[in-house]
């Protein structure tokens, strides 16, 4: 495209409401979002301190905060998240990922790259093994989903 | 014992339509041209070649009974192709396609009076022959189409069309041209369906890019694959529709086909036709087609497999590895197990429909494989 000189689609304005569209914008208003997500948080936790992965790890992942704007709860709710990757024993990790259904397990790897995108709030090595045992059982059509899916984290 | 046939071309095959019996097959070489060879034996010798576009061709439909070649390419030109009555030469004859941007896929319909053009442009053009000017007129799907129209086929009853594009939604469309079309009757899709009726609207669970579409045999559902690697059947029943889909672990299908109404074959990426098949409410995978299959090795006489022993040992050499036994996906010398060695770019029923088990692949790796699936 090196002969072109006006980005010819700039110029129709069709085109940039269609772009809009495209975008997943929750119903929710932001505030509902992130009280969502601080709801969660103390169910949690307690789920951790009781040594329960499973729960804590589904409660975690339950109605995740898609949409453009939403960076402060999808931050919140990865990091809680992440709280429960690493208190989980390497032995349980195998049984954990197994017993998610297809749609946790998708979200998982959705937060999971979240984290490993910013390596200074996260515990990179803990995401990469995690990262392991979700892609083998997902394949890599979970991968795939995670970088087409309109509804971002 | 799942392939029937295997050819490689020395060059990415992009496009390919066989003849109504297979004994040509038009092929785009990843060019402007569209290449028509013959089968003598067990060879394909080039026979004619079709210059007319000026940029990538896209698409080519071979239609079999009235033997008549439709083309669209990124030039954003379609050509009708007959065959001149001493049967030497393919004279194109121009469509007025009427669109601003590249064309994606042409495909005739179950008659053969009209094909469909999925563009760039956000429209689908339904084209047929006005008999006025002696040319090929179309008429334009616009609304609600968001953006490039990737793929389409044809509903049997030659009057709905299914789409799907680059919004990430696959639509069902009625493509009724008054003069051309008699009126179809009551389907689970809708009657009375005047020209660009929304009959049905259908998105994967994590959308992408709708790569490819089709209707069953009997026209009750439609499937699609998309880009997030799954594949979606929709079928409306009384009003409502039902909608299942399957997550699959590879990567994306580009391109599907139904082989009954229980089954479907899917492929793409990873480069492999994978059997899906009807389970209660939803699908689930059968089996992959193609790998290790031992007579392949033998029929392809390329170097580097006659000599599988030398090689491994050269290897140890040239890059220190120590011999490994085959992993996972890849044999000894670094080639993949699957038949296809690159993407699957384009899959196509057995044109006569015969044989609705035999199905034709065409990939990036200049191979065109013919496959039957086991019942």
């Amino acid at each position: 495209m090196a002969h072109r000189k006006l980005a010819i689609d700039g110029f129709d304005e069709e085109h940039q409401q269609i772009a809009q569209q495209m975008q997943y914008m929750s119903t929710k208003s932001d505030s509902e979002i992130m009280l969502m997500v601080d709801q969660k948080a103390s169910a949690v936790r307690a789920a951790i301190t009781r040594g329960n992965s499973m729960e804590a790890l589904e409660r975690a992942l339950a109605e995740p905060p898609y949409g453009r704007g939403q960076e402060a709860a999808q931050s919140a709710n990865a990091l809680l998240v992440a709280e429960v990757l690493m208190a989980t024993r390497t032995q349980d990790v195998n049984g954990v990922v197994g017993g998610l259904s297809e749609d946790d397990r998708d979200v998982l790897l959705k937060y999971i790259y979240h984290g490993l995108a910013h390596p200074a709030e996260f515990n990179c090595g803990v995401l990469l093994s995690w990262h392991e045992r979700v892609v083998e059982a997902g394949g890599l059509g979970s991968i795939v989903r995670v970088m087409a899916d309109r509804k971002i984290l | 014992m799942s392939i029937l046939d295997e050819f490689i071309f020395p060059f990415c095959v992009t496009a390919h339509s066989f003849n109504h019996d297979r004994s040509q097959v038009a092929l785009c070489p990843n060019s402007n041209e569209v290449q028509i060879y013959g089968r003598s034996g067990t060879q394909w010798t080039l026979l004619h070649v079709l210059k007319e576009h000026d940029l990538l061709v896209t698409s080519i439909d071979w239609a079999p009974r009235t033997n008549r070649i439709v083309t669209c390419s990124q030039d954003k030109n379609a050509y009708v192709w007959t065959l001149d009555a001493a049967g030497s030469e393919w004279k194109p004859t121009l469509v007025h396609l009427r669109v601003n941007r590249a064309a994606t896929q042409a495909r005739w319909s179950p008659l053969e009076n009209k094909f469909a053009v999925a563009s760039g442009d956000k429209c689908v053009a339904i084209c047929y022959f006005g008999e006025g000017n002696d040319w090929w007129v179309s008429k334009h799907i616009k609304k609600p189409i968001a953006s490039t129209v990737l793929c389409v086929d044809w509903h049997p009853n030659n009057v709905l069309l299914a789409c799907g594009g680059a919004d990430m939604k696959a639509r069902v469309f009625s493509a009724f041209i008054k003069g051309v079309d008699e009126k179809p009757a009551a389907s689970a899709w809708g009657e009375r369906l005047p020209f660009s009726t929304l009959c049905g609207e259908f998105e994967s669970p994590s959308c992408g890019w709708v790569h490819s579409v089709a209707f069953s045999p009997d026209g009750d559902s439609v499937a699609f694959v998309s880009h997030d690697s799954s594949i979606t059947v929709a079928t409306p029943a009384a009003g409502d529709v039902d909608v299942a889909s399957v997550r699959s672990h590879y990567l994306p299908f580009t391109t599907l086909v139904w082989i009954n109404s229980q089954t479907i074959v899917a492929c793409g990426h990873d480069c492999s036709p994978m059997v899906y098949v009807r389970d209660g409410a939803s699908w689930r995978l059968a089996k992959k087609l193609g790998e290790n299959e031992k007579s392949r090795r033998s029929a392809t006489a390329s170097p580097s497999n006659s000599n599988s022993a030398f090689n491994l040992f050269r290897q140890m050499d040239s890059r220190n590895q120590p011999a490994k036994p085959s992993s996972a996906s890849s044999a000894a010398d670094g080639s993949l197990k699957s038949v296809h060695q690159n993407t699957i770019t384009e899959l196509h029923h057995d044109p006569s429909g015969n044989n609705p088990a035999e199905f034709s692949t065409s990939g990036l790796d200049g191979r065109l494989v013919l496959w039957a699936v086991q019942a």
